[in-house]
């Protein structure tokens, strides 16, 4: 075999990331080939990155063909972070069992569900990020390349942030639920079954639907209206808006419903219901304390108020009032239920301000009197001190007189009782107190329809 | 005037009283004392009185003093005074009238003088 001289050929690869060489000895008197013949032939590539010297070294002293040696290798451009998701506020309710201080472990607080107000934070979709920047094997410098984005999606009371496009907020106020993996606000807080142990209580900034029945000792309280399909023992049931009850309303006298609006009931026992506006039972109560802003009805044709108080400013109707049995049932319209708090309110109010302007003006005359004695003078102290207490005292009359007119106007306000009136369809019977304003009237027979208004400041009977 | 804010001083607390009970009954309910004229002047300062009524013959500050005092003070000296005393000597009824007040009133009397005085003095 003739002599051959060591040789060697270049292949670029992958995407000019990569130069592979074929080798091939020498042989017999053939010339060697050395690293800096090798070296020249790569420069003449204008291969300048990732030239792996040792492997050249290595491969020049082979006595063997290399068919694919990688003798050069670029960096390559790294991946970034994919986008991803951070939430802003926490989503699940949680079980927050709080002990007493006698370690007694309170298991109707099971912690607040997770609701949010408008425009609250809600999560954030956080950007892919740019890969570090690789080098060919040419020394070109190759962009790093994006991790994977992701839509943002919004769910149902959510919106995109007008001047974030990335961040997610409340568009309403709700509760916060997670439906087929999308966050979403919800403005009805749903209790599948009774109000129990389980569910423990409901305190939710929006409105409450309950399937079932609300059970003793618990507690509802929503800033919207609260639904309950099923019946309320002594449990308090709170609402800024209506209260509905599909079923009754029984118990021991414990519980309280109270509505910043209506409540609609089926019947009410050994209860106490308050509504700004009006309470319509459909329909009896028996040994009620009823108290409406406006009215109180109890519709049907044999819809009784028994026993108990029902205490409205405008009305109480129903079929009969009190019972063959003669039991004691007071009826009162004509009085705001709130005008006592109110009248209390206005009037604490005026004699405070008064005792204050009585104390300020003792304070000035003393402080006059010292100047008196000091031939006109006060230290700069007492002088200062003067000056502030004849400013505050400026302000009270004007304090009181405001008061003054607020408690005229409610005076006049609670003198408009001729359009208030008690109404039985059917009967009323003995032992039935209706009170019209401060005036009041007892049934001592059985009566038939009967409509009691105030005319001229006595309370009558008009046939219905 | 039901209005008018009167201020009574009398050493005297059942004088003052009696004065009290008088001005309420000639129609004037929204009045307050004073035990002398340096109580008097202090109370006047503090307040927005309307009329001033007072003794002659009181500790501390008599009532000539305080009349004085009234008419040098910058705010007070427009105020209009009523003396109300048991002196009726004309030279008394000219010493208060040099010192500044609008009116004298000799004790006793009734609501109706005292009312038909108070008018006079308020114009």
């Amino acid at each position: 075999m003739p002599n051959v001289d060591a040789s060697v050929k270049f292949k670029v690869t992958d995407k000019n990331f990569k130069v592979v060489a074929s080798y091939t000895p020498y042989y017999g008197e053939g010339n060697e080939l050395t690293v800096d013949d090798v070296l020249r032939q790569l420069e003449s590539l204008k291969v300048t990155h990732g030239i792996k010297h040792d492997i050249i070294k290595n491969m020049c002293e082979s006595n063997r063909p290399l068919p694919s040696v990688i003798i050069a290798e670029g960096t390559k451009p790294q991946l970034g972070e994919k986008a991803r998701i951070e939430t802003l506020t926490e989503i699940k309710r949680e079980s927050k069992v709080v002990e007493d201080k006698d370690g007694k472990i309170d298991f109707k607080n099971l912690g607040d569900i997770s609701s949010a107000v408008v425009g609250q934070e809600l999560y954030r979709k956080i950007p892919p990020t740019i890969g570090a920047t690789g080098i060919d094997v040419y020394g070109n410098v190759i962009p790093g390349l994006p991790g994977k984005d992701l839509k943002l999606v919004t769910g149902y009371g959510t919106i995109v942030d007008e001047n974030d496009p990335n961040l997610v907020r409340a568009k309403i106020a709700g509760e916060i639920q997670i439906i087929k993996g999308v966050l979403q606000i919800s403005d009805i807080h749903y209790v599948k079954g009774d109000v129990n142990y389980e569910s423990g209580n409901i305190k939710f900034n929006g409105n409450v639907k309950i399937d079932g029945a609300v059970m003793s000792g618990f507690k509802i309280e929503a800033d919207g209206s609260i639904e309950i399909r099923g019946n309320v023992e002594d449990a308090d049931v709170i609402a800024g808006n209506d209260v509905i009850i599909a079923g009754g309303c029984a118990g021991s006298g414990h519980g309280m419903i109270q509505a910043g609006r209506d409540v609609y009931v089926k019947f009410v026992e050994n209860q106490t219901i308050k509504a700004d506006r009006d309470i319509f039972i459909n329909g009896d109560s028996y040994h009620a304390n009823l108290v409406a802003g406006r009215s109180i009805s109890a519709k049907g044709k044999k819809s009784v108020i028994v026993g108990g108080q029902a205490e409205a400013k405008i009305s109480v109707s129903a079929s009969q009032l009190g019972s063959v049995a003669c039991t004691p049932t007071v009826i009162k319209v004509g009085i705001d239920p709130k005008f006592a708090e109110r009248l209390r309110v206005i009037e604490e109010e005026i004699k405070n301000s008064k005792e204050s302007f009585e104390k300020l003006e003792k304070s000035i005359v003393f402080l006059y009197k010292l100047k008196i004695d000091n031939k006109g003078q006060l230290p700069p102290e007492k002088d200062a001190l003067l000056i502030k207490l004849e400013t505050a005292k400026k302000t009270l009359p004007e304090k009181i007189s405001t008061f003054e007119k607020l408690k005229e106007e409610l005076l006049e306000e609670q003198k408009d009782i001729e359009k208030a009136f008690t109404m039985a369809h059917v009967g009323v019977y003995p032992k039935v107190k209706v009170y019209i304003g401060n005036q009041w009237i007892t049934i001592d027979d059985n009566l038939g329809p009967s409509q009691f208004r105030i005319v001229d400041g006595d309370v009558v009977r008009l046939s219905k | 005037m039901p209005d008018l804010k009167i201020l009574i001083v009398d050493d005297s607390p059942t004088m003052r009283r009696i004065l009290v009970n008088t001005v309420v009954k000639a129609g004037y309910p929204n009045c307050k004392e004073a035990e002398d004229g340096k109580d008097a002047l202090a109370k006047l300062m503090a307040g927005d009185f309307d009329l001033l009524m007072t003794d002659w013959n009181m500790p501390n500050m008599n009532g000539l003093e305080l009349v004085e005092a009234v008419r040098l003070d910058a705010k007070l000296k427009t105020i209009p005074i009523l003396m109300v005393t048991t002196r009726n000597m004309k030279e008394d009824i000219v010493n208060a009238i040099k010192s500044g007040v609008n009116g004298y009133i000799v004790k006793p009397f009734d609501a109706k003088t005292l009312n038909a005085k108070i008018l006079e003095i308020m114009g």
